[in-house]
Formats: C-alpha cells, structure tokens, sequence
C-alpha cells in the first residue's frame, strides 16, 4: 500500500518535472517582453497624453494586435505645443496620430545613416539613429512583445508632399493651374465592377459609374504625390514661369497658337522634378530632371522660398538656370527603326556591327540588291521648330565600290540635299548641310537610294541621321 | 602437450586417494522455514537420493569435493559443495527465483550458473506473458548490465541499437551476434528502406512470449570468430517441458498515448517572430504588411490565415493495441512439440501508423532411436506495416512538419467567407507541406516475411562421443510501397527537375544457408575431473538482394505505382550481395574438483569477404583464415574447504580470461575491386566502384576481463562485478586518397582503439515470507579510446552535427563551438567577426551569439571548434522490484541513462530564428533591442552569422531515469476443471521518464552508426502504453 502511495508520488513529481523544464525556457523573465506596445504606454506615466489619444483614434487596438510596430511616443509636454483645433479634430488627430507609429520594429541601430520609414497614416518619416523626423529621440529602444517604443520630445507633424504643397501654396498659380488642368477621370479595371463580358470582344464589360478614379497625365509620369519619392521640386513663380515659356515658345511651334501655347507650358513644368533631395543650405551645382535629364544648376536659381516636404523639397523660384542643350536636345534617327519602305515586298536587314572610333555596339539598317531606282526609307521623327544641322553615319564595309545616298525631308523627291557617296569604311558621322523645321512635331525624313537599278550601286545604308538644333 | 598430460594423469592419482563418504542433511523451504519432502538429491554419474517426509536425505559421496545437486519440480536447482562436511543443510526457493544455480544456455549446452567463468548473463523471460508488444532485444533493456539498449524510435517493432561493452568499431557493426536456437539469426537489412527514418527490423519477427530464454555473452565468443567481435546473444526458444498437452491462450488490448507537446508559438507570438524575420529579409515595410498573413483587415484570404492550430495535435494521436496468442504444448516418448500461433496490432502515436503481424512457430523433439534425436525449429512471420516519414525528411516528416508549420494556417480548405471544406489545405505560402496531408495521404506500407528453420541431429555415437549437426535456412523478404501525393505536400526537386507527387517500391530479399557440425566429447574421471571438447565447423552461405525504383509526377494522385511516373524522373537501382563463411572452431571445458575452471577456445575463420592478400592470416589454398584463440579461467573459492566456515558466503568465484575475436563486417566486396553502373546524359555504362584493397582483413578485437562473482545469506544478496578492456585493432578505417585516384576514399585495417570498462549487477531477495520482495540493479560505464586513426583526427558529419574522432579520445564526440550567451549590444560584439558565404569577414552585432574564440584571432571559423558533448553515458543502468504476495504480482523496472549529450536537431530547426518555420516558445524571449540581456540571438532572416551553427545551444543533457515497465498480475482462483488457470494482467510500458532533455523522448538512434548517436532528428518518440491481458491456462 505504501509501495501505491509513493508511486503515486512518483508520477506527480514526472508530471511537474516535464513541465519545469521547459517552463524555464518558456517562461518570459523580461518584464518588458510581458506586455505589447500598448501596454507598454500605457505604464509610462509620462505618455498618458498619448495613451489618450490613441485610445481615442483606435489606435490602442492596432498596438495591442500580433502585428510589429516602432512607435515615436511623444511625452506629454509635446501635447501643449500642438494646434488644440487638430486635437479637436478626429481625422487629423488619428493622421496625426497615425504618424507616430509605423510598421515593423525599427531600433535605433541603423546600418545606414537615414531610414525613410513609412507611418500609418501613409506618410513617411524619416528615421536616423538619435532622430525622428529632426525630432531628438529621448528614450531610444524600448521593447515590447510586439515592437519597439521610442520617446521623443514633440509631436511628428505630417507634412504635405510636393504635389499637395503645389496644389495649397499660394504662389506659382500658373504652374498649379496648368498642371490641376491636366487632372482626368479614368477607370480601374480593379476597383470596377464586372457586369459581364462583350460576346463580340470577349472584353469584360463593367457598371457604369464604377472604377472611377481621378488621374493626372503628370503625375503619371512624375508622381510627385508618392510618399516613397524622394526629389526635389521647382515651382515657377508666374513671372518666371511666362519668362520661361517665352524662351522655349519657338521651339514648341504649331498649327494653332493655342496648341503651340499648351505644348510649350507642358515643355516648361515637365521637367522641375528633380532626382535627389537637396537642402537649401546646400543646393548643388548640377542637378538632373528626373524625366528627361534636363541638366539644372540649382546653385544659380533665384530661390525664394525652401519647404520642407514628406516626400522632399520643393524650392519656389523666380529664375531657373539649366543647360538648354539638355532640353531642346539632338534629334538622332536610328537607322533600324525604319517607318516605312517604298517597296513593301523586299527585304532587308539589321546588323550589328563594332563601331572602331567608339568601341561600343551599333545596328544599322542595310538593303542592297533591291533593283529599284530611288529606292526610299521613310522615318518620322520627332522635332522641335528650329533650324538643325543634318548629319548621318552611313557604314560600307561590305562592298568595295561606293555608293551614294541623299535624304529629302517631307517628300522623297525633294532635292534639298543633293547626293552624297558613302566612303569605304567610313564610321564617323558626316555632315550633309542644314535645315529648318517650321514646326514642331513629326517630320517625315527619307533616306533615298541611287537612281539606278544596277545592284552594288543603289545599296542603302544607314546606322542613324542625326539633327543638332542650333540654338541662339 | 605432454606437459598437459603429465598434469592429467597427476590430478587422476590425486583423486583416486578419496573415499566413500555417507551424507545426510535436511532440505527446508527458504520462505516458510517448512521441511521439504520428496526433493531430488543427486551427484552426477555416481549416486542419487530423495528427502523423506522430514525432509532428510542420506546419500553416498565419492569423497569431501563432492557437490550435491538438489532440485525438485517447482524449485529451484541448488548445489551444495561439501568442502567436506557430512551434514549439509540447504533452503530452496520457488522456481522463479533468480538463482545464481540456475543453468545459462551456452552454444556447447547448458552449464550451471555457478561454473560459468566467462561472463555470462542469463535472463529469463519470466514477464513476457505480461510484456507490452516489444522486439525481444527492445525488451531486453535493463536486463543486463553493459548491454546497452537504445530503441531506435517508437514505431512498433523498429527495435533497437545494441551495444555491448561499448564499442568496438567505429565502421563495422557493434551489434553483438545473435543465434537463434543454435543458429545465427541475420538480423540486418539489406538495403534501405524507402521509408525515411525507418528499419525493418528482422528481430521483430520473434514473439517474446516464444523466448524461454535469452543469454548474453559479453566475453568468451571466441568460437563464432571473425562474428565474435561484439559478443553473443543466444536465444533459445520455447519448448514442450511436459508431455501433458498444455494450452496456453492469452488476448491482450493495450492503449498508447502521445507524449507531453513541444511548447510552440502560438499564431499571435508566431506573426510577431515573422515580421521580425521579414523585415531582415531585405522586404520593406509595405511589402510585408502587404503580406495576405498580415492583413487583419477583412479581405478573401482573412480567414486562411487566421487560425490557431495546434499541428503537433494533428500528427500525434493516441491508438490502440491488441494481441492474441496461442500456445499448445504436449507430446509422448517419442516426440514433444510446442506450437505458437499470434496476431498482433500495434499502434504508433504518428496517426494513422500501426504494425500487424502474423506469426507461428513450432518446435518439435524427436526420439528417434536410442541415439539418435532430432529437433526441428520452425518460424514463418509475416507483418504488415503502415508508416509514415520520419527524420530528416523536411518536407514529409509529420512531426517535423507538425513543429514547423505556421499556426495561423487551417488544416482544412477555408472558402473566403471562412467555410471550412472537408479536403485538407495545400501546402502553404511558405512552401511548408501540410502535415495532416501526409497523415492521410502519404502511403508507406512494408510486407516482410521471414522463415526461420533449422533440423537439429543429435547421435550419440558412446557414452563420451556425440556427433551434432544442425541445418537451417533463413528467407527473409521486404517489400515496400511508398507514396507520397501531391496534395498538400511540398514538391520536391530533383537534379533534373520538380516532382509533385513520389512513389516508390522496394524488395528485399535474403536467403541463408547454416551448417554446424560438431563432434563432441564429455567425461568425468572419478568425480574429480570433467572434460567436455567439442569441435566443429560452422557454415554459412547467403545472399541477399535489394531492388527498388523510384517514380515521380503520377498523372493524379490516384496513380500511385512506380510505372505511372514520367519516364524522365524515373530511377531503378538496387544492391546484390553474396558472401561465405567457414569457421572450424575447438572448444574445451576442464573442471577439477568442481570449483577449479579452464576453458580453451580456438577458431579459425574463413570468409569470402577477407582480401587474398590479408596480412599477417594463415593461409590454406591461398585463402586467408582467421585464427582466433581464448583462454579463461575460473575458481569457485567457496568450495575450497577452508570456506567451510564461513556460512554467509553462499558463492565467491573468481573468474578472469583472455580472448581474440574478429568483426568481419567490412563489406562483401571491399577487398576486390568492381564497377558500378553509371548513367551519363541517358547512357548507361560502367565505371569503377571502388580501391580494391586486397590485403583488407577483419578487424581483431581482443577482449579481456576479469570478474568476481558473490552471493550471500542463501543468496539473499548476489553481487558481481567485471572489469574488461576490449582492444580493438586492424579496425576499419574509411581513409582520404589523393584525388588523383578517381576516388574520395578507400577502406583499409588501419586504426585502433580501446574500451574498458565496468558492470556491476547486484540482486537480492530483500523480504522473503508470504511476501516476496526482489530487487535488482546494475550498473554499467566504459571509456573509449582512440589509439590510431589515419591523420590522428577525423571529422565526420549527421544532420549538421559534426563528429571528432581523434587519438586520445573517444571515437565520436561532438565537436563544434562553444558559446557564451548572446551580445547585449553591437558595441559588446565589436572586433569579433564571422566569415560570411561570400567569403567575407563580418562583424557580429548586438543579439548575435557570442562564440568562444578560441583561438584569439577575432574570427569565428572552422579552427575554434571544441568538444562540446559527447554522446556515451557515462553510466547506464537499471533497478527493479519484483513483489509477489499470494496471487499478485508487482514488476517494477527502472532503466537510466547518466551523463550522454544528445544533440537536439530539432530544437536547432525550431530554434533556429532564421526561416519562416514557425519556433518553440521560447523565442519569445529572443533579443529584440540594444542591451537586452538574453540567451535567445536575434531574428534574422537566412541567419549570416551562423548563430544556428552545430553549437553547445544545442546540446543538452540526455540523461534520464524511465519508469520502463511496470506490470500487475493476479492469478484468478478457478475450480479445477476445464479452465486450469487465469491469470490477469495490468502493465505500463515507458510509463515516466524524469529528463531534462527539451525533446519529446531522451531515447532514439537514427543510425545503428556510433557517427549518429545521441543526435534527435525527429523520429516517433517513445510513447507510453497501457495494457490489459488475460491468459488462460486449458
């Protein structure tokens, strides 16, 4: 009886034993790891303000989830600094809010010098090892169960972007105006409803009304609305923005003035992004635009005001300084991109050569034995109104006998430029004479065979014609 | 020669000087203190008496050195040296008694425990009608001291690892020889099989319940020669002990349980650990909160990732278990038969894994003539096993998959309004397989079959001269069926693409022939002196043969054999194996005056596996042979007539001996050279295989021992004690040649090592009245070391452990890096570096682990490796209870293991803060931030620093004492009548196991390879099973 007694005992003892061991490992000796960010406010007495407030926009909730955030709690004397009419305000306290807290845990640790760390309220702030946002960081590193807590000293404003500044900034009312101009509505396929599907297309058919959303033709380009952009913005005070569209006006020339006028505004604000984010102290000598590499020296503007944006800089400038080479660029006509041929039906070829002078691949266009007199390739460039000088670089080193060529702008017969013989072995580009676009816009270009039939002599080649504006 | 007999005919003189002497004496019940009539009291070949109702006998003796044996039916068989006295008195136990009188069965017959001089343990299997399912050598654990058994999982009948005295080898098998009622008992496998984790172990074919006896011979095997090396395990089967027909019927139901779980992250921790994971996986914020588990806004996958599921519940289920078995025994003058018939189903805690077998055995003994006797041992068993992966098997091993396996996720399909469809989920985002899908979808199904029979001839050419012969077959075939669907489970990629869905089909085949012939001779001059000389030859010849294919990326999963795999995936090899042996053996016994022993033991072996050239062997036809001599010596200092006084000492023998064994497990074909098939872009050829190594031999290992033997109070308290050394030399090496050969490594006899060590087995009846109280317990350690080893160190690897075999040393300690905690802060890491997959030396930083450096140049690498663990014991053992009080009965036996480190491989891959897979809930306390002090490093994606690396993190203490079985039974009184008995059982098996080890179980051996022990790679743990059984007595 006794012998029962004690193996009962026994077994008690087995049952806790297999529990201890692992109750050591388990068992959470860090009081800090007890409890989840939430939590973890919620036991400074110093961020009750804050506590408050998330409480009151819902955002204790999201704390306390499985989820990892990095919270920049400010203290409570932060609160007294900040507009009482946000605080009033429930959807700009919970973006205000929302601005303090953002995904994944983020110690202060930093392999790199700056983080851009996206908050909850879609804004980014910017995250260095002692600040956030040029906020000191007080009390760095304080973990919890699901994240990391970090004291700062004053709220995180959310600031604008640099589209939004654009669109709330009084100044520079005629960049704003042609560019909210260029606002449309289109439709996503994603966000519409599918009603069916056309019998005839097989193309879904959605409600009417649904998928509706607005869109701008530059911020398709340039989305200076994106909180993950970094760059720099150049917003025209009027009196610089006529100035600048008078200086480019007669590239830009058209069928009607006020075509002419659209495309040249279009000229003048697509190009003030630019790539990087530049300090005012320290505006650097070459910047590029971000869409078509437009080389600016900022370190020249006549800047009148610096603001700080979410997604970079936006500087208001009365005189802007760029290379008008950079904008109004060389016109180049690769040979392989043919638009059209005067004889459908014969073929010819695209090689890829070794260019000696530069080293560096190319492909050119190459027919020979066609038997057509005047044999044409049309292309159809893309030009300003200006006068160019015309190059090409035409490569015969598949024939020994030479052979000429001419290029005729708008009509293949036109005789503007006579024939020209294509040396042996010639890979430079070489001169052919000038010419002068009356408009901007495409401009049909032929480069024309000999006109004879014998094969060897009406062969066409051509690697690219190449149109340098000559600019005053 | 001469000498030997000189001392001969001086010992007959010495003798022939003794007289008749007359004896008396009373013979009483050791428990009651009762006189005892009607006992047998006999001096072999020379007189015989019986008690009368007073319980005096009165016998005549051939002189004062005389022994009488006293035995009767239902007590135990004594021996009473009369060291001259006249009076002798003596007290029997029951029976069952563990007595140290008792006979042990040796491969030249039976010998009374008291003259063994070769340790020797006898075990017999008094429990196994109340014994849970278990292969017998999985029940033998405890049962003898320095036999080291290690189950190699749960799964039913997967038996065990055995290891006898340590080891011997670090290449050949250290599993000792085992002999079946005189013939040897193949117990390997040839060929693998396809399931992964999983052995289909030849010895589960014998029922315990068919073992009358198991003796173990830990020296003195010289015999069996080059088989010898590791000891011998005799099992000597049931036999017919009455000519009264005897039905024995018994019907068991047993209940298994799974163990305590894995404490794991729940789904809320787990998503935290994620994130932490994802964020240093180079994903930004948005992209991981984009992430379907991350969003808890509603939206079509909210429910697929919002569960909580328990996975190791899903894979581990409790089962259940049940065994019939009949037994009938009976006979006339002429011939005696016992016939055995079972059926048992055994459950594992792996759901849906169970192991079914069918299995009859019949023993029979023939008089045929009045010399001429025969015995005929018949078995055929066939099983039938369901299995699962086990193992390293990461995409198909339920219980790895049940660890790894994201918590938030379903078991079922969900819909996107969150009903829950009755098909189980695929595998998952993280390409883990769903673990329920291969409990329900994976096939694993082995047949085995084996046939076990021998005819034993007995003629009995005088009363000295007997000529024996046995002749026996072993068949034995496996096949297996595997399938793995593509529903749920991860694909898998091959070299040459990506399979879906596996399968795979396996025979293995074996056919033995064995011959032992012996002459034998026995006589006893004039009481004094007992020769027995037996020579022989042993003769065996077999071959086995493994053939399996492989076929992937079936049409449907419904397709589910080899031949509907796509022909570009498909792959067909298998193994041919024959080889011979020939063993001509010499054995004498010399006993004088019954308490001085010498035993002479000689075999010369030869083998179809030794090279031609083998150094340093004798050769005949040019054929090397084995010559393998032993010697042993024992006195019985008790019989000495100056003990005669001294009545406590009931036993005191002093035995020691010296003997030369072989291990001849070095490859069928590794002494000769032989090609191999190779297959190069779809064309077939052959390349070679190997180095030939003609002067390959066996390995020698050469044993000594030395033992005292002692028993007191009318064996109340019995005690022995041996010491050994095993020198182990010409052992197998696996030696690097230049790469110049075409080859990576070739075998050679070129390493040495040795094992010493101790055993103590201590048993006593501790109350001995109406209640009968018996304890056991014994003690077992060794040490190994390494002697000679090519390059005097080697490096050798399982499951990311890495293995340091140097001279020294013991021939398999963990070797890799020592740690120190974890750094609090990057500037606490500062200056020390780990080389990175680039190349690259990278600084630590704070959360990382702090390795020892050890030696000072600031890098962590290759070169600051130590031991860290080491896999051996430092002692294992056993203590038991046997109570026994009218008709109950109580067994209680503990086994345990001190001092092994286990290196916990699955606590490494879900510790390892490194991958998706979901972590034990200890990572919850994981660094996190700068000056956190913890031992858990930070999360970190692919894990650059190696903080997962085969470290002290992951050894732990493998020690534990197991509550191993407990079992009840009671004997039902019953009118005589039809029913002659019944006996009820309760047992417990693998009831409580006190550890420390973080694992499921501290027992396991995924390899019978000493390179893979101690190391958990997830196999089916030990699991506790509960049983009822009732016999009945016809």
């Amino acid at each position: 009886m006794k012998k029962t007694i004690l193996y009962i005992l026994l077994v008690l003892m087995a049952v806790a034993c297999r529990k201890d061991k692992w109750n050591e490992r388990t068992g959470i000796d860090d009081p800090a790891l007890r409890s989840n960010l939430f939590q973890a406010i919620q036991q400074r007495p110093e961020l009750s303000k804050f506590a408050e407030y998330l409480v009151k926009t819902g955002y204790d909730k999201v704390l306390a989830s499985s989820k990892t955030f990095t919270v920049f709690a400010p203290d409570n004397g932060a609160w007294q600094q900040v507009d009482p009419a946000i605080l009033a305000d429930t959807a700009r306290l919970k973006s205000l809010i929302g601005n303090h807290i953002t995904g994944q845990s983020y110690p202060t640790v930093l392999t790199e010098a700056t983080l851009r760390i996206r908050a909850l309220n879609g804004k980014n702030v910017l995250f260095s090892r002692t600040q956030v946002d040029d906020i000191n960081i007080t009390t760095a590193n304080q973990y919890s169960a699901n994240g990391m807590l970090h004291i700062i000293g004053s709220t995180i404003m959310p600031k604008q972007n640099a589209w939004e500044f654009l669109n709330s900034y009084a100044a520079g009312t005629m960049q704003q105006t042609f560019l909210q101009s260029l606002t449309y509505t289109g439709i996503d396929t994603s966000q519409a409803e599918q009603i069916g599907v056309d019998p005839l297309t097989g193309l879904p058919i959605y409600k009417p009304g649904t998928g509706l959303v607005e869109r701008n033709h530059f911020l398709q380009r340039i989305n200076i609305n994106s909180e993950d952009s970094a760059l720099t913005y150049i917003i025209l005070t009027d009196r610089a923005f006529m100035a600048e569209k008078n200086r480019l006006i007669k590239y830009f020339q058209d069928s009607t003035a006020a075509l002419t006028d659209t495309i040249t505004r279009w000229n003048v604000v697509k190009d003030l992004a630019l790539g990087g984010v530049y300090a005012a102290s320290g505006l650097p000598g070459t910047a590029y635009g971000l869409r078509d590499s437009v080389v600016y020296h900022p370190n020249m503007f006549t800047v009148i005001s610096s603001h700080k944006v979410s997604n970079g800089m936006v500087y208001i400038v009365d005189d802007i300084a760029y290379e008008t080479a950079s904008k109004i660029k060389p016109v180049i006509i690769q040979g392989e991109n043919v638009n059209d041929v005067r004889d459908r039906t014969k073929a010819w070829a695209v090689r890829t050569r070794i260019n000696p002078l530069t080293g560096l691949l190319f492909r050119d266009f190459y027919m020979e034995n066609h038997g057509i007199s005047s044999y044409w390739i049309n292309y159809m460039p893309l030009v300003y109104s200006a006068k160019y000088k015309v190059y090409w670089v035409a490569v015969n080193d598949f024939q020994t006998a030479t052979f000429p060529m001419k290029i005729a702008f708008k009509d293949p017969a036109a005789t503007e430029f006579a024939y020209k013989t294509v040396a042996l072995r010639d890979f430079s580009e070489v001169y052919l004479g000038e010419y002068t676009a009356d408009r901007y816009g495409r401009l049909p270009l032929y480069l024309v065979g000999n006109n004879v039939t014998t094969n060897g002599a009406n062969t066409l080649v051509l690697d690219y014609i190449k149109l340098v504006p000559i600019l005053d | 020669m001469r000498i030997t007999f000189i001392m001969l005919l001086f010992c007959l003189r010495l003798a022939a000087q003794d007289t008749t002497l007359n004896i008396t004496g009373t013979i009483r019940e050791a428990a009651t203190g009762k006189v005892l009539p009607g006992i047998n009291i006999s001096i072999p070949g020379y007189a015989a008496a019986i008690t009368n109702e007073k319980g005096v006998f009165r016998i005549k003796a051939p002189g004062g050195n005389a022994v009488l044996t006293v035995s009767a039916p239902g007590y135990q068989v004594k021996e009473i040296p009369l060291k001259g006295r006249r009076k002798v008195n003596a007290s029997l136990y029951e029976e069952t008694f563990p007595s140290i009188y008792e006979d042990a069965v040796l491969p030249f017959g039976n010998r009374a425990g008291n003259q063994l001089v070769y340790p020797v343990q006898s075990v017999n299997m008094d429990s196994k009608w109340q014994r849970v399912p278990e292969s017998p050598e999985a029940a033998l654990q405890g049962s003898v001291a320095g036999l080291r058994v290690i189950r190699r999982s749960g799964t039913p009948g997967i038996g065990a690892e055995l290891f006898l005295r340590g080891y011997t080898s670090l290449y050949a098998t250290n599993r000792p020889l085992i002999v079946v009622d005189g013939m040897i008992y193949d117990a390997n496998e040839y060929g693998g099989s396809l399931v992964e984790g999983h052995v289909n172990n030849p010895l589960a074919h014998i029922d315990i319940r068919d073992i009358d006896n198991v003796t173990v011979i830990k020296d003195g095997t010289s015999t069996y020669g080059s088989r010898g090396g590791n000891g011998v395990i005799l099992i000597t089967t049931a036999r017919a002990k009455e000519l009264a027909t005897k039905i024995d019927f018994a019907a068991y139901g047993g209940y298994n349980s799974t163990p305590a779980m894995i404490p794991m992250m729940k789904a809320g921790d787990y998503r935290v650990y994620l994130s932490d994971v994802l964020k240093t996986s180079g994903l930004t914020d948005q992209q991981i909160s984009d992430q379907p588990y991350m969003n808890d806004q509603p939206n079509p996958d909210y429910y697929r990732y919002h569960y909580n599921t328990d996975w190791q519940k899903q894979v581990m289920k409790r089962s259940f278990n049940q065994q019939y078995f009949l037994k009938v025994t009976g006979g006339d003058d002429i011939a005696t038969y016992a016939l055995s018939l079972g059926y048992l189903k055994q459950g594992g805690i792996i759901s849906r894994t169970d192991l079914g077998r069918y299995q009859t055995r019949f023993n029979a003994d023939l008089n045929l003539s009045k010399r001429l006797k025969a015995s005929v041992n018949l078995a055929f068993t066939s099983s039938q096993q369901k299995n699962k992966d086990q193992g390293i098997a990461l995409k198909t091993n339920p219980i790895y998959l049940g660890l790894i396996k994201a918590p938030f996720l379903p078991v079922r399909a969900v819909s996107e309004e969150g009903i829950e469809s009755p098909s189980l989920d695929n595998y998952d985002i993280f390409n883990v397989s769903n673990p329920a899908a291969i409990i329900s979808g994976m096939q694993a199904v082995s047949k085995n079959y084996r046939f076990f029979g021998s005819v034993n001839f007995r003629y009995k050419l005088s009363d000295d001269w007997s000529i024996h012969t046995l002749l026996g077959v072993t068949y034995d075939k496996v096949r297996e069926n595997i399938f793995i669907p593509q529903k749920g489970v991860a694909p898998d990629t091959l070299p040459n693409g990506i399979v879906y869905n596996r399968s795979g089909s396996n025979v293995e085949r074996l056919y033995s022939l064995y011959n032992d012939t012996r002459l034998s001779w026995q006589r006893s001059f004039r009481q004094k002196h007992q020769f027995a000389v037996d020579a022989g030859v042993r003769f065996n010849n077999s071959s086995s043969e493994s053939d399996y294919g492989r076929g992937y990326n079936s049409a449907t999963d419904e397709f589910v054999s080899v031949g509907m795999g796509q022909n570009l995936y498909r792959s067909v090899s298998g193994d041919i194996g024959k080889w011979n042996w020939l063993n001509t053996y010499l054995h004498a016994d010399y006993t004088f005056l019954n308490r001085y022993f010498l035993t002479f033991n000689i075999a010369a072996d030869g083998s179809s596996r030794f090279g031609k050239k083998a150094p340093g062997a004798w050769t005949i036809n040019g054929n090397p042979f084995a010559v393998m001599p032993a010697v042993a010596a024992g006195w019985l200092v008790s019989s000495e007539p100056f003990m005669n006084n001294v009545s406590f000492i009931e036993l005191l023998k002093l035995r020691a001996g010296y003997g030369r064994t072989g291990n001849d497990d070095i490859g069928n074909y590794a002494a000769r050279q032989y090609y191999v098939s190779q297959n190069l872009l779809g064309m077939q050829g052959l390349v070679r295989g190997n180095i030939g190594n003609p002067y390959l031999k066996w390995e020698t290992v050469d044993r000594l021992n030395a033992g005292i033997d002692l028993s007191f109070l009318q064996e109340r308290l019995n005690i022995s004690l041996d010491v050994f050394r095993n020198n182990t030399w010409d052992m197998l090496t696996i030696e690097p040649v230049k790469s110049v050969t075409g080859f990576d490594q070739m075998i050679t006899n070129n390493s040495a090592m040795h094992t010493k060590g101790i055993e103590l087995s201590i048993s006593g009846r501790i109350v001995n009245n109406d209640l009968k109280w018996d304890a056991a317990f014994n003690l077992a350690t060794y040490r190994n070391k390494v002697t000679k080893i090519p390059g005097s160190r080697m490096i050798s690897s399982y499951a990311g452990a890495t293995f340091l075999t140097a001279v020294g040393q013991p021939a398999n300690q963990f070797y890799g890096y020592k740690t120190a905690g974890v750094f609090a802060t990057t500037d606490a890491a500062a200056g020390l570096k780990y080389i990175a997959a680039d190349g690259t030396a990278m600084p630590f930083q704070g959360g990382d682990v702090r390795f020892v450096d050890v030696n000072g140049d600031n890098i962590i690498d290759e070169s600051d490796r130590q031991v860290i663990g080491d896999p051996n014991p430092d002692f294992t053992g056993m203590f038991s209870n046997t109570l026994s009080w009218r008709r109950w009965s109580l067994g209680v036996l503990f086994t345990f293991s001190k001092g092994n480190d286990i290196y916990n491989y699955m606590r490494a891959q879900t510790e390892d803060l490194s991958s998706y897979h979901n972590q034990s809930a200890a990572v919850v306390n994981r660094w996190r931030a700068e000056g956190q002090q913890t031992d858990i490093p930070r999360a970190v994606w692919g894990d650059p620093a190696g903080n997962a690396r085969f470290s002290d993190r992951w050894i732990e203490d493998g020690s534990y004492l197991r509550l191993r079985t407990l079992t009840l039974a009671y004997d039902v009184p019953v009118r005589p009548g039809a029913l002659k008995y019944v006996k009820l059982y309760a047992t417990g098996n693998n009831l409580f196991t006190w550890t420390r080890y973080l694992g499921y179980d501290p027992e396991f051996s995924a390899a019978g390879s000493i390179f893979a022990q101690g190391i958990d790679t997830g196999l089916e743990p030990q699991f506790r099973t509960m049983q009822l059984g009732v016999r009945i007595g016809l």
